[in-house]
């Protein structure tokens, strides 16, 4: 796009082009004095500011009519600050088993955790993930369906349940998002879990299963992980 | 805490890692915060996952700051480059200027708001309608009430280019307005 500059719009008066900020209120003094001087010889000075104080208060509406955040997003800061200290085992890649276990309530976990750890059993139990056997291997924790132990269910818009770990970016859940063809269509739901939809077009998400598996080695990233209803 | 602190105060006991003090200043800027970046991202998760990840890294380098600019400042400007990485990400192309002015809203068309009657709907559905660079401009402006310099530190663009983007948004504007059947001649 070519760059414009003050020189190349014509007819009109530097100091028109201050009105907005003049309207606001957040000229500097010499600058709005300046102004002042201007609109005492111009006609149409008060069409001119009628004309901005619209635009300004539409603006206004339109921000305000958005929602706000999640009453929980104080909260969710707040615990990101609380783990925002240096972890002694970064780096080790823990199995399902003892990924859930740091789930699981234990003595002096603050309110909020235990709320989101009892949020997460009920969550569970609500997917599919409930009929999960744990296979522990060295090279990570495999899952299996009670239902489907073995055949691969392609994926169609399937929904999983995911939670992010603390650690996770947005642009690092934008990003694997991409890789997985995936959606958050909801959430943050209470405990901090997210409804992602899968369309199975990448070759990460060519099952539902594989899908589960992938992400849930993923451990930088996904605290948890499963199939929803 | 006293929430009444000043923003540089508040900056101060952050940076001594107090707790309450992020808490206040999360508590003062995170509505307008998450709206401007949610008028640039169009999705309310990603909108408050960046708008926590601003405080974070406030959180992080409170220390650093050297107030050459407000707070507020400083948190937009954070603010919109997390948003401009992510729709970066989600085009899989270089944002850049004519990729972002292209990013127009899809809401109602000023003809069909027109038929609605109501000129407060048919200004606000026009500045929808504007492209995210104009349409971020006049945000800053109107609804955060930022002066040039400040805008310019937020957008990370000269003074001068500034006030010509202002120019040329409201002049769009008043293009969207005509199409809705509303003549206002100027600018």
């Amino acid at each position: 796009m070519a760059k414009k500059n003050l020189d190349s719009i014509p007819d009109t008066h530097e100091m028109e082009m201050l009105l907005s900020w003049y309207v606001t209120g957040s000229l500097e003094p010499e600058l709005r004095e300046q102004v002042d001087r201007y609109l005492a010889g111009q006609p149409k000075a008060a069409a001119w500011i009628e004309t901005i104080e619209n635009e300004r208060q539409a603006t206004i509406a339109g921000n305000n009519a958005l929602e706000g955040p999640s009453e929980n997003l104080l909260e969710r800061f707040l615990a990101r600050i609380d783990a925002d200290e240096p972890v002694e085992n970064a780096g080790i890649r823990p199995g399902l088993l003892e990924w859930f276990k740091a789930w699981l309530p234990t003595p002096g976990m603050p309110v909020g955790r235990l709320a989101a750890a009892a949020i997460a059993i009920v969550l569970i139990a609500q997917t599919t993930v409930i009929g999960f056997l744990v296979n522990e291997r060295n090279d990570g924790p495999v899952y299996e369906t009670a239902s489907a132990p073995t055949s691969a269910t392609p994926i169609n818009g399937e929904r999983l349940l995911i939670a992010f770990t603390d650690q996770a970016t947005a642009d690092e859940i934008t990003k694997l998002m991409g890789e997985i063809d995936g959606s958050i269509t909801s959430g943050p739901k209470e405990g901090g879990f997210y409804v992602v939809k899968v369309m199975g077009t990448t070759a990460v998400s060519r099952n539902i299963e594989e899908t589960i598996t992938t992400l849930s080695k993923r451990t930088r990233l996904i605290k948890f992980v499963a199939r929803a209803k | 805490m006293q929430q009444d602190l000043s923003d540089r105060q508040l900056i101060e006991l952050i940076a001594a890692r107090d707790r309450a003090a992020a808490e206040v200043l999360f508590v003062r800027y995170h509505l307008r915060l998450y709206r401007y970046i949610f008028r640039l991202v169009r999705n309310e998760a990603i909108a408050e996952e960046l708008t926590n990840e601003v405080f974070l890294e406030v959180w992080r380098n409170a220390a650093g700051f050297r107030y050459n600019s407000s707070i507020s400042t400083w948190l937009f400007a954070i603010g919109r480059n997390k948003a401009i990485s992510i729709l970066r990400r989600r085009t899989e192309v270089e944002l850049d200027e004519d990729t972002m002015s292209k990013l127009a809203d899809t809401t109602d068309s000023p003809e069909v708001t027109a038929q609605k009657g109501n000129k407060g709907l048919i200004m606000r559905n026009c500045i929808d309608r504007l492209s995210n660079l104009h349409r971020e401009v006049i945000d800053l402006v109107y609804y955060h009430e930022k002066s040039i310099k400040e805008v310019s530190e937020i957008v990370g663009v000269p003074p001068n280019t500034i006030k010509t983007r202002m120019f040329y948004a409201r002049k769009k504007l008043s293009e969207l307005l005509e199409e809705a059947g509303i003549d206002r001649g100027w600018p």
